[in-house]
């Protein structure tokens, strides 16, 4: 029952094996025959054996019994025929064979018989006088002096023959037939109570038996239960297992690709970084030594261009760590940016207003659906975005071009643009145009080159300002139709992690007047102009 | 007639701090900024020497270099590699394109000078 029960609790998943599961009864069933037939032979057969051996040895005790008592019977039927014989007495021969058939049961008939075989008294009325010479060694049985027992035609009668003497002379023969119905009946007995006890043996032993085989099937048949469902349960384990390393070892190998990804850029980037120095950092020293070389020698017009070149270099150079410690900062999170309502107008108008020195043949119209904007946002990282995407249009633009400055209120956040009308940034360049380093290099020896060289930073850093404000940035542009740079920020102002800002009010304090500086228009303007070339 | 050096750098100031300075030297210096401008200006004037910037927006500096060599009329031409960085890598390099000089960045222009006086005086 427990077993039963237990099985019906725990209904083994079909699926996880391929053969189909033996329920506990059937299992229990099988096992039960399995023991319970051969033992049911085995007992059988003994019973069997033990059975006609008993049977056979108390049939052999019957015979004897029953030849022993049969001689002694002869004997004294013998001993009894002599004086009537002698006297001829016929009347007292019946009564003794009478008397003798009587008493006992096993006699089938008694034949008492005269030298001449004829029958002088039986038990049987039809045998009387009639001469029984039906064997011709009889004379010689006569003359001699032995009992001779012999069957009789019928299979349940055997006859003892016995000669009568007197002082050695034949008298006659007593012939005595002795029945072995009695035996037949006692050992029938046997046998049939033999196979009673047997049976009744067997089928208590069965029974018994049964109980036990049913009892150790039921144990086995649960063990073998749970043995079976241990393996499908292990075979599962160890699949989840293998799917699990297999799984962490993907990681593990994407995690390795990762790191190789990254290192090969840092290299990429540190061998950037140093060429990017190295140009300037050469022109510096080069065009500083050739004035001190030449010194008289060189026209003061020559003298004046050199010394613009190294000035140029030289807040090239500066820019460029400048922005590389802000894109580092970025990288690492500890850029800071304070955020505080801020109108956004005034802000575009000062750029402009730079933008228009440094640049007088150009023309940069601000033009805001609405002036009164005012954002959650910080300033100077603002107006450091229009410097870097409206350098950019600076140096493609044509000498009396001009670059706009618009505005566009929208539901949730405001949409920026600077358009130039520059010969337009080539399709395969857009994708990466705000990566670091990443510059669109004019093969095109008179293409219009106002601006300083960019840092190639310039565009990574506004769109990485522009991401931690929480807008976006991108840029629409079609050969020979100029570029649109184009960013948003939100209305509601940004979400900013609390611990990148909190954290980097600590760690940046100088860093902060860093950005402070790279971001005011005034000062800094041109300078951080062209992000891209 | 001036002995002519083929000067190829796309940043414009080291153009011209090197070409001023080869005048200075009594040299006639020719720049390009592009690889296939150096290349048809090679072609055309006999130059005596050209000095070639790795780091090129069309083609690689070694790109120009085999090129040259490629070409009968300038397979000859003696160059002078400005690379980033001067490493085994870039010497092997040199040595695979025919290039006997490699000057690393930043350089010193007059020692550049000096050097680019010493292989055209032992050319003749």
């Amino acid at each position: 029952m427990r077993a039963e029960a237990f099985a019906d609790d725990h209904r083994l998943p079909a699926n996880l094996s391929d053969s189909k599961p033996q329920t506990l009864l059937e299992r229990r069933r099988s096992l039960t025959l399995q023991f319970v037939i051969p033992f049911s032979a085995i007992v059988l057969c003994m019973i069997l054996i033990f059975g006609i051996f008993h049977i056979q040895s108390r049939r052999k005790d019957l015979n004897a019994n029953l030849y022993q008592e049969s001689e002694i019977l002869t004997k004294y039927l013998t001993s009894a025929m002599i004086d009537p014989l002698l006297m001829g007495d016929y009347e007292k021969m019946q009564n003794i064979v009478t008397a003798v058939h009587g008493i006992n049961s096993d006699s089938a008939y008694v034949h008492v018989m005269g030298v001449g075989h004829r029958v002088l008294a039986s038990t049987d009325p039809k045998f009387r006088n009639q001469v029984l010479a039906d064997d011709g060694s009889l004379q010689a049985f006569l003359a001699g002096n032995t009992i001779q027992v012999r069957e009789t035609g019928d299979a349940s009668v055997f006859e003892i023959l016995t000669p009568v003497k007197f002082e050695n002379r034949a008298l006659g023969q007593v012939r005595l037939g002795i029945s072995r119905r009695n035996v037949n009946e006692a050992i029938r007995r046997v046998v049939r109570s033999f196979v009673i006890i047997g049976l009744i043996g067997l089928f208590a032993g069965l029974a018994i038996y049964t109980y036990v085989a049913q009892r150790v099937a039921t144990s086995n048949a649960v063990l073998f239960d749970q043995v079976q469902r241990f393996g499908l349960q292990m075979e599962a384990t160890v699949k989840e297992r293998t799917r699990e390393l297999l799984h962490a070892n993907t990681q593990l190998q994407d995690a390795n690709e990762h790191l190789k990804d990254l290192d090969k850029a840092k290299s990429e980037f540190i061998s950037i970084v140093s060429h990017e120095l190295r140009n300037p950092m050469t022109s510096v020293s080069g065009f500083a030594m050739t004035l001190k070389k030449m010194g008289e020698r060189l026209p003061a017009e020559k003298k004046a261009s050199y010394l613009d070149i190294i000035i140029n270099e030289a807040s090239r150079l500066t820019r460029l760590v400048e922005d590389l410690l802000d894109v580092t900062k970025i990288e690492l999170g500890r850029y800071d940016i304070r955020l505080a309502p801020t109108k956004i107008k005034p802000l575009a108008d000062k750029v402009a207003e730079g933008l228009k020195i440094q640049n007088p043949s150009l023309s940069f119209p601000v033009e805001f659906t609405d002036p009164e904007i005012e954002l959650h946002v910080d300033g100077d990282k603002i107006s450091q975005v229009f410097i870097n995407l409206a350098g950019n249009g600076v140096k493609y633009s044509p000498p009396d071009g001009s670059i706009r400055f618009r505005a566009e209120k929208k539901t949730d956040h405001v949409l920026f643009s600077i358009e130039d009308q520059g010969p337009g940034i080539p399709k395969e360049h857009i994708d990466k145009l705000f990566q670091k380093f990443y510059r669109v290099e004019t093969a095109d020896p008179n293409a219009p080159r106002k601006a300083p060289k960019g840092t190639g930073l310039g565009l990574t850093i506004a769109k990485k300002v522009v991401e931690m404000h929480g807008g976006k940035i991108w840029v629409e542009s079609e050969l020979g139709h100029g570029a649109r740079f184009c960013f948003t920020l939100p209305l509601a102002g940004m979400p900013v992690p609390v611990a990148q800002t909190g954290n980097s009010t600590n760690a940046s304090g100088s860093a902060g007047t860093t950005i402070a500086q790279a971001g005011k228009p005034g000062v800094e303007l041109g300078s951080t102009g062209g992000a891209k070339s | 007639m001036k002995t002519k050096i083929l000067v190829l750098d796309d940043e414009e100031s080291l153009r011209l701090l090197l070409c001023d300075n080869l005048e200075f030297e009594g040299f006639e210096a020719v720049s390009a900024s592009t690889g296939r401008d150096a290349i048809e200006i090679a072609k055309k004037d006999k130059m005596a020497l050209a000095v070639i910037d790795i780091g090129l927006p069309d083609m690689d500096g070694w790109e120009v270099c085999r090129r040259l060599r490629e070409d009968p009329s300038t397979k000859d031409l003696p160059v002078i590699v400005l690379s980033g960085s001067v490493g085994d890598e870039i010497h092997v390099l040199a040595k695979n394109h025919g290039v006997k000089h490699c000057v690393a960045k930043p350089y010193d222009c007059t020692e550049l000078v000096e050097l680019l006086k010493r292989i055209v005086a032992a050319k003749g």
